[in-house]
This record gives C-alpha cells, structure tokens and sequence, in this order.
C-alpha cells in the first residue's frame, strides 16, 4: 500500500460547480428518493406507539415503586434499635439486590417490545 | 504503594490498548471472509464496548470513595448508573437508532427540521461531555499523583496529552474493538483483586464490617498529612504526633486529643492507636458522615439527604440517555432491535461490575479509615491491595488496580472527546471545516484540562452527577418528547433546551465555582435535577402547545419511521435473503 | 482557587454560548450587511432597492406557497412603499402586508380578470372606515412561461401611475425569481435522471466477461461455477434494483465483493484484494452504487491494462462524524490533466463516465465538500478518496427488496 517510489501521483478533485458560487449547498428538503416513506399506515403507527409506550411506562413503574421509594422506606423504618443484621440488610437491598431486578425487567421489556413489533410486521 | 510494579501495570495496559487498536485492524485485514462474517457489530459485542467507554474513573474509582467516606447513601450512584440504562432502553433505544442520527445535534434536526434546535443541541452535548470529562481528568490525576507522586493537574495533562495524540494520530480506529477489550480489563481489575482481598480479610479473623457508623482504625495506623487541617475529635484519644498540633511544635511524643477541635500543621505525622475512632476533618457537624474538607457538595448531602438522594436519582435515571459517547455507540448497531439488545446486555455487563464497588467500600471503610483524613479517599480502590495482602502480591495486585483505573479514564476519555470534537467540529466551530475533525479535538480536551487545574476539590463522583443532572434537565425532554409526541415543535424544543438545560448548567457552574454558600439555596444548586428536570419538561410541553402551527410537516411521517421495525420502513436489517 | 475557577468556568461557559449566538446569527448578518455605505443619496437608494430585493428572493426560489408569500410580502412592501400590498395565486390571496386586510376579498374579485387577460388591472375600493387609507388596487399578474401562477396586488389612498408602473415591474422580477424555481427543479430532475442511467450502467463488458469465466468454470469446477453464479444472480439484482437512492455501506460493500468474485474467477491469482473495513461505519448511508464504479475503474486501470499483477485496496475507516472510503490500486494510473477532463464531463463518451457521475452525486447530495479527491499520475496507480457524513437530514437507505 501506499505510493510506491518512482512516478509522483498528484490531487485531482473536479472544481467546484460554479452554479453554487460560494454559497453553502442548499441541503434538498426531499432529496431524490426518500419522499415520504413507504404509505406508512397512521393508524397502525399510533397502535404500535401506545403499546410500545405501555411496555415502556409497565417497566418504568416498575423501577419508580421499586428503586425509587426505597430512600424514603429506608429513612422512616426505625432502623436505629434494630438488630445488627439490618445495616447488613440496608447494604444488600442497595449493593446487590438492584442489579438483577434491572436486568430482569430489561429482559421482560425487550421481550415485550419485539413482539409488539413482530405483532406488526405480520399483519 | 510499590511505585515499579503500578507504573508497569499502567504501562501494559496502555501498551495492550494500543494492541488491541493494531490487532483489530489486523483481523479485518486479512481477507474478505471477514467482512462477511460480521457485516455489522453484533449486539454482545457493541454492549462491551458501551460498557467499557462508559465505566468511566468515577465508577471505577469514585463511587467506592464516596462509599468509604459517606456509607450506604452513595450506592445510589452505581444504582443510577445501571438504571439509567434500563430508561434508556425503554424509551429511547431503538427509535434513536431508527432515527439514523450520529449525534443528539443530529436527532434534534431528523426529528424537528430545525437548525436552531441542531445548534443549542450542540452547545449543550459540548457543555455535558466538558462536565463529564472534568471528572475524568481529576481521576487520571489522582491515580498518576498516587503512582508517581506528580502533582494532580500533572496527572490530567498527560493523559489528555496521550488521548489527543492517539485520537490525531488515528490509534482509536478499532475503537469497538479497544473499548470491549477496556471493559473485560477493568472487570478483571476489580474481581482478581476483590477474591484475594476477602481471603486476606478471612485470614484477618473476619473483623465485623463498619457498616454506617464512624469509622474506626482497625491497626495502629500512621497518617501524614500534607496540608494543615482541622480536626474534631468526639471522645479523647491517645496519639503519636511529630509536627505540630494547636501550634505548638511536637517531636515523636504521646499526645492526647481531648474532644473538641484541632489544628493540625502541615507535614505532620499522627500514629492513632487500634481502635481509636477516625476523628472528622473540618469543624464537624451533626451528621454521622464525615465530610471530605472543603468539598461543597457533601455538606449540602448532611442536611438535606432525601432531597439529595432523589436529586441523584433522577438525575442518573434521566441523565444517561444524552451522554454524548453513549449515544454515538448506538450509531454502531445495525437496527432498532439490535440496539434494544445491546442495552440489555448492557445492563447485565454494568450489573457484574457495579456487585464488586460495595465490597471495596466496606473493606476500605475497614482498612483505609485514614483516607478520610487526607482527603484522598478517591483512592481506596488503589491502595486497598497494599493495606490488606502486602508484599509482592498486593504489588502485583495493586499494579492490577492502577491499570484498570488507568483504562477507565482512558477509555472514557477518549470516547467523550471523540464526541466533543465531533459536534464541536460540525457544528460550533464551522469555520474550521468539516475536514478538521482532529484538529477539533484541541479544544475539546483543552478546556476541562484546564478547568480541572484550577478547580481542585470536586470529588470524582460528585462532577459525574452534575453532568447527568445537565443532561437530564436538557436532552431527556428532547429525546423523550421527541419519540413518544407529535405535537412537539421547534420553538417547543428551544424553550426547553435553554429553560432546563440552561437552568441546570448554571447551577451547576454556580456550585463548583463555590458561589451558592449553604444552605437549602446551595442544596437546590448542587442537585438540581429535582426542579430543572421538570422545568425542562413543562417548556418544552407548553412552549409546543402554544405554537402549534410550528409541528413540522413531516412529524408524522418520522414518527412511524422512529417507530416501526426496519422491514416495514426502509432499513436494511441485519440479516439478508 | 474557587476565584479564579469561577473565573474560568465563567469565561468557558461565555465564550460558548456567545459562539453560538454568534453563529446563530451569522448567516442572517451575511445578508444583512447595512446597505447605507458609501456613495451619493441615489447610489445608496439604488444599493438599498438591490438589497431588499436580494431578501426576497430566497424565499421565492421555494415556489409560491402561502409561508413563501408572506416572507416575500413583508420585504417587497418596502420596495413599492405602499400601505398594503398581497401576493395571491390564481383565484384567492396567500398573503397580505400591511393595513387593510378587511378588503382581501373585495381584491380577490379583481383577481380573475387580470389572470385571464394577463394585463394589469386598476379599481377603487368601497371603505366604511374613513381612516382607511386603502382606497385604490392595482393588481399586476405574474408570468410564468406563458402561465399566470399569480399576481401581485398593491394598494394606496388614491389613484397613481407611478404605483401602476412600479408595482409591474415589481412584478416582472417576482415572475424572473419564480421561473427560476422551475429551472431549478428541471435541474434536480436532470440530476435524478442521471443517476438512473447511471445504475443501468454495469458495464456490459463485466457481463460478459463474468459469464465467459463462470462457462469456463462449468466443465472444470462445476461447483464453483454454480457458487460465481449465484453470486451473480445476487449482485446483478443489487444493481438492477427498483426504488431508493440510498443504500448503507454494509449492502454496497457486499456488492462489491460479489463483484470482486466474479472478477477473480476471471484475473485467478493476478488479484489481490486487500478489505480493511471498520465496522463502526457499515451501517452509513450513501448514495447507491456510489462505490463500484470506483472499483470497476481500480479493477479497469490495476488489472485490465496491464499484464503484471495487481492489487486493490478498499478501506473504509471511522473520521468522527464521517467515514472515509479509500478505494487504491496500484495500477497504470491515469494522466491527471486527463482525469480533470474527465471530471468536468469533457472526457469523451468512453472515458469514467463512472467517476464524473459518482463525483457529481456525491456534491449533489453532501455538497462541494464531499466530491472525491483522487490521487493519481501516469504510473503510479490510483488512490480515490470518499469521505459521507454518518448523517444527513432526510437521506436514509431504501428498503431491500422483498425475497
């Protein structure tokens, strides 16, 4: 690869189209071709969105009645006279448990969503 | 810390990051059959390589700093860090890559034809990646500053000295390949290291972890310190001192520190005896953690720790879906569903990583309790190997640790100035031509290393978060509305960008510049997630439904593109007849 | 510490944001540039009647639609200095400037009977408003190609002859700019229709010299003879396929190395080919068969012309936020005055059609930016360099087709 030694090889590049002068390329609104896709059915669309959407929200309830009531159960149980095992119980429900639970309900998402996908693609 | 060993572990990471740059290209080359085997990046693959570009210093090093120093409220920062994903995944993933856009400038303009909303977009994606790379520069200076004794913004020099090299020269060209071989590194780094070390704390007679209470000296422990420093003491304790103490000079002899406040001299060496509890720097409070100096953040987190807990949260939970290195990745997967995919991987590959940081924690609130005196306790993960095995062995271990640390901040690194210097050549800086994209990687480096020497006392974690604050406030409304509502507009999407994104920056800017004092007003600046996320959402809503003349034409048309597979709009998938 | 941290977070976040307005306005100040310069009272009138008038034309060259209207209306009103003045298609107004907007339908009777005679019609308005000052029309038509797509409608207090005149000639120069805009879009059909003959265009040479290799393989290899003839099948379906400009790397890289098969069968153990592609940028878009007829003439200058060995280089490479595709041989070479020949479309029926077309494509849709940069002299093989942004607005790949 590269230029080998012997006859030199110089840049050619096609000048610039004068039409354009030095304006900027006015980017095409619609260049050839990629008019308004296939007659995407709006119905169809606005189905898949809702329950695309559901899925979405099921796992983001999820994480919110999990994960994010957690600070507050953690600041109202009277941890301070329990017993020595519960700090050890604080640090797993924050260190350890999480990690799986997201995992799960990523899979069960995922799942989820391509079947709704594959519900459209089959019609 | 055996400085031969460490600088040998960061030298073969460096030397087989550059290796695996050459190897993968290497592979490619040899004959066509390649290609054909993998015509596009598969799902597993493109999850390693997220996930290495995105365990960046703060996971690997903060966040068991900030265990160390403050307890179980800090692991909301990996939980944030991993959920954030699943969010993304929900809302985001597939639709941002039918959207065929590279960048968050980009989706702003496939999605609202607009170029004003393409250029706050940009400056935006410029001032998050500056914000997450400041962080990354103190870690990279932390670690070399611990290795070799040069001083911190030293440490953060060369590296954005090694990093824009390696990006001008083209060595980030198998960058896939680079990252997911720095996630298995880093992965390595922690797990080897964490086996040896509870065999060490077996072999230690099991001692009770510390869980939230004040840490206490496990061994007698020798602490210098090198800056002058104040101390509270909460119950007397004997000392060793040579320095001074209250100003008075000291020479080798005992001491006892009665309760109160002390004024430590700088250079002074204490001997604290086992069992002693860890005294708190500063001029105390009523909370049970210990803050770490002068570091505005922490204080704010005593007084206000619901508040704060649920600002981290949305701020993490929001905030991952407009990192700028994140989003560029997803650019990588050949379809919607195969980014779904590589997000879930993802989750599973932050998961296994984020299980060992606690572990560090709790063996670092036991072991490396004088780390809170010094301030350094970014650097538990590093010095824990020493403190628990010694000799060779935690040499070697230690060499291990310092090298993964050393492929955090690297990978992060370079992948966020790679996307910096991407928007910054494309859209801010037009005059230098579009064929300038290396030269845009001066200036994209250039600042957060001098911000990062002139703000000195933000812990790693701490800046992290302000950058997903940032970004929660500003390119979640963008991306959310933009995928799930037609109605948004142009006008709509300025509004919030600026309101939100705008609100969030400032506030930020104002808190490491130390400008908000304390307080709750100081509190609401430093976690601003909680008030900007929402103002950020209601501009955006209410600005588009106030101009909806504005929807662009082809709303509907994108939205069916965003959202229907491949197969039905236009996409080639992976997979041909 | 904290000072001058504050100082600089202070002058970063400044100098970014004041970047952006900047660039924000940038383009508008272009043409804004204040037109009051030098000169005596006429030449600076002149100077300001150009200049107004260069603002309305952008929005003209969009065709007349009611939001170009209103955008054009709002700077010719100054040009005419009337209290009112409408732009209208055929039959009703798109858009009205200034006062008087109750008269628009009383205007638009006026409206047929300068479009059907083509002339331009003067009439007084009724007004129960004593302070209005619309109180007289003048409605010129527009001129397109023989058509009246519209007029122009100016109005004042009273009956004047230097509107008449000015408000036709004001018409005349609105009828030039929206002649254009049919110029321009006969161009982009021109344009469109290039690049359809340039996809019939696999070269019926590579036909048949494919099917002589796969026959001599029949006898000797039948196996691989059917293998090259599938991959026939697949690439001439690649090529001949319907609809769609836009393909990803991934598919046009795939053609090209069915192509390369079959032209190894034929050149045997003369070809080298060396693919050297970063995943990362297999999924960009760009213009469909963009690449081949790069490799069709790496294959043509490498092997074809010579009797010695010969080795094609395809890397394509990750640049930020492009990819870059370099397609080299290490061949004859071309003569470089030639090859701008070629390029500015004077080379002869025969000579890289190909290579000016890809090149005129590749500006048509990324821009002068983005033609190709070849490197070449007689000798010393060729070196083509295409670099595609990863994105851009409204440019997405077609669907496969279905099978």
């Amino acid at each position: 690869m590269g230029a080998e030694p012997g006859p030199r090889r110089e840049v050619v590049t096609a000048r610039p189209r004068t039409e354009r002068g030095g304006l900027p390329l006015p980017r095409p609104a619609n260049p050839p071709g990629t008019g308004p896709a296939a007659p995407a059915d709006d119905t169809a669309v606005t189905a898949l969105m809702r329950r695309q959407m559901r899925a979405a929200l099921t796992a983001t309830a999820l994480l919110v009645a999990s994960l994010g009531l957690l600070p507050v159960l953690l600041r109202l149980l009277p941890l301070a006279g329990a017993g020595p095992s519960v700090p050890l119980a604080v640090w797993l429900v924050l260190g350890v448990a999480p990690y799986p639970a997201l995992l799960c309900t990523g899979a069960w998402y995922v799942r989820r969503a391509e079947r709704n996908e594959g519900d459209v693609t089959a019609r | 810390m055996n400085q031969t060993y460490s600088i040998a572990g960061v030298s073969a990471v460096v030397l087989a990051t550059v290796l695996v740059g050459a190897l993968g290209l290497r592979i490619s080359r040899t004959t066509s059959d390649f290609y054909v085997a993998s015509r596009s990046v598969p799902p597993r693959l493109n999850a390693f390589a997220v996930s290495g570009e995105y365990l960046s210093a703060a996971s690997f090093l903060g966040v068991a700093g900030l265990v160390l120093a403050q307890g179980s409220d800090m692991l909301w920062f990996p939980i944030g860090y991993t959920a954030g994903f699943l969010v993304l995944l929900a809302f985001v993933a597939a639709p941002l890559r039918r959207s065929g856009a590279y960048t968050l400038p980009d989706f702003a303009e496939a999605r609202l034809e607009s170029r004003a909303v393409r250029r706050i977009a940009s400056i935006l994606v410029v001032g998050v990646g500056w914000l997450y790379l400041l962080p990354q520069l103190r870690g990279a200076g932390l670690t070399i500053r611990l290795l070799t004794g040069a001083p911190g913004w030293l440490g953060g020099l060369v590296v954005a000295a090694v990093v824009t090299v390696a990006v001008a020269a083209g060595g980030m060209r198998s960058i896939t390949f680079v990252q997911a071989f720095q996630y298995w590194l880093k992965l390595t780094a922690l797990l080897v290291p964490a086996v040896f070390l509870l065999l060490a704390w077996r072999s230690d007679h099991t001692p009770a972890p510390v869980w939230d209470e004040r840490p206490v000296f496990q061994r007698s422990t020798q602490v210098r310190l090198d800056g002058p420093l104040t101390l509270t003491v909460e119950e007397p304790v004997r000392i060793t001192v040579t320095g001074t103490v209250d100003g008075r000079a000291r020479h080798g002899g005992p001491l006892t520190l009665d309760a109160g406040t002390h004024r430590i001299g700088a250079g002074t060496v204490l001997r604290f005896p086992s069992g002693a509890r860890v005294p708190l720097p500063g001029t105390g409070g009523a909370g049970t953690a210990p803050s770490s100096g002068t570091n505005p953040l922490s204080a704010g987190r005593e007084q206000h720790g619901l508040y704060t807990t649920y600002g981290l949260i949305l701020a993490t939970f929001l905030g991952t879906m407009g990192l700028p290195h994140v989003v560029v990745r997803f650019y990588t997967n050949p379809d919607g569903r195969a980014a779904r995919r590589t997000t879930l991987v993802v989750l599973g590959l932050l998961g296994a990583f984020y299980l060992l940081i606690p572990l560090y924690g709790v063996l670092g609130r036991l072991y490396a309790p004088d780390l809170l005196l010094t301030g350094d306790t970014d650097a538990a993960v590093l010095v824990l190997p020493q403190r628990l095995i010694g000799g060779v062995g935690g040499d070697l271990l230690g060499a291990l640790v310092a090298g993964g640390a050393c492929a955090a901040f690297l990978s992060t690194v370079s992948g966020l100035t790679m996307s910096v210097a991407g928007v910054l050549a494309q859209d801010v800086l037009p005059t230098l031509g579009i064929r300038h994209f290396r030269l845009a990687t001066l200036p994209a480096i250039a600042v957060p290393t001098a911000a990062n020497a002139v703000v000195s006392d933000l812990p790693v974690a701490d800046a992290v978060g302000l950058a997903f604050a940032v970004s929660a406030s500003s390119f979640c409304p963008l991306l959310v509305l933009g995928i799930w509502w037609r109605g948004l507009t142009p006008p709509g999407a300025v509004a919030g960008l600026l309101l939100g994104g705008g609100s969030a920056l400032t506030a930020v800017t104002v808190t490491i510049a130390g400008g908000a004092g304390s307080g709750w007003l100081h509190t609401l600046l430093a976690w601003p997630a909680l008030w900007s996320v929402p103002v950020g959402f209601a501009a955006m809503v209410l600005i588009s439904l106030a101009t909806r003349d504005r929807v662009p034409a082809s709303a509907a048309a994108t939205m069916a593109r965003l959202h229907l597979p491949e197969a039905l709009t236009g996409h080639p998938g992976p997979a041909t007849p | 510490m904290t000072a001058l941290g504050t100082v600089v977070l202070a002058l970063a976040g400044l100098a970014l944001f004041a970047l952006g307005a900047a660039l924000g306005h940038a383009g508008a100040r272009r043409q804004q540039e204040n037109p009051a310069g030098p000169g005596t009272p006429v030449e600076r009138a002149t100077f300001h009647t150009l200049h107004t008038a260069s603002l309305a034309a952008p929005p003209l060259r969009a065709g007349l639609t009611p939001d170009t209207a209103r955008k054009a209306a709002k700077r010719l009103r100054p040009l005419l200095g009337t209290v009112a003045l409408a732009l209208t298609d055929e039959e009703s107004v798109l858009a009205w400037d200034g006062v008087g907007d109750h008269h628009r339908e009383e205007a638009e009777a006026q409206l047929a009977q300068a479009v059907r005679a083509g002339r331009t019609q003067t009439f007084a308005l009724s007004c129960g408003n004593d302070t209005c000052p619309v109180r007289w029309g003048v409605v010129a038509p527009l001129g397109v190609d023989g058509r009246v797509p519209g007029t122009l409608a100016a109005f004042g207090d009273a009956e004047s002859a230097v509107m008449v005149r000015a408000a036709e000639e004001v018409a005349r120069w609105v009828s030039v700019q929206l002649e254009l805009v049919d110029l321009d879009r006969a161009r982009s059909g021109v344009i469109e229709a290039e690049i359809r003959a340039l996809r019939a265009q696999i070269s019926p040479h590579f036909v048949y010299n494919s099917l002589a290799s796969i026959a001599s393989f029949v006898r000797t290899d039948p196996e691989r003879a059917r293998e090259l003839l599938l991959e026939f099948a697949d690439f001439t379906r690649y090529s001949f396929r319907r609809g769609g400009d836009f393909t990803t790397l991934a598919e046009e890289l795939r053609s090209i190395e069915q192509y390369l098969e079959l032209a190894r069968a034929r050149f045997g153990r003369r070809l080298e080919v060396t693919l050297r592609i970063a995943p990362e940028v297999l999924p960009v878009t760009l213009p469909f068969l963009c690449l081949q007829p790069l490799v069709e003439n790496a294959l043509k200058h490498g092997l074809e012309e010579s009797a010695d060995r010969g080795r094609i280089t395809i890397i394509a490479e990750d640049e930020g936020t492009e990819a870059r595709v370099v397609i080299e041989d290490d061949g004859v070479g071309m003569d470089p005055q030639r090859l701008r020949d070629i390029l500015r479309g004077r080379g002869g029926p025969s000579a890289g059609i190909g290579l000016s077309n890809v090149d005129m494509r590749l500006r048509q849709v990324y821009g002068d930016d983005h033609g190709l940069v070849i490197e070449t002299g007689v000798g010393a093989g060729t070196k083509i360099t295409v670099r595609v942004p990863k994105f851009r607005p409204g440019i997405r790949p077609a669907p496969l087709p279905a099978g």
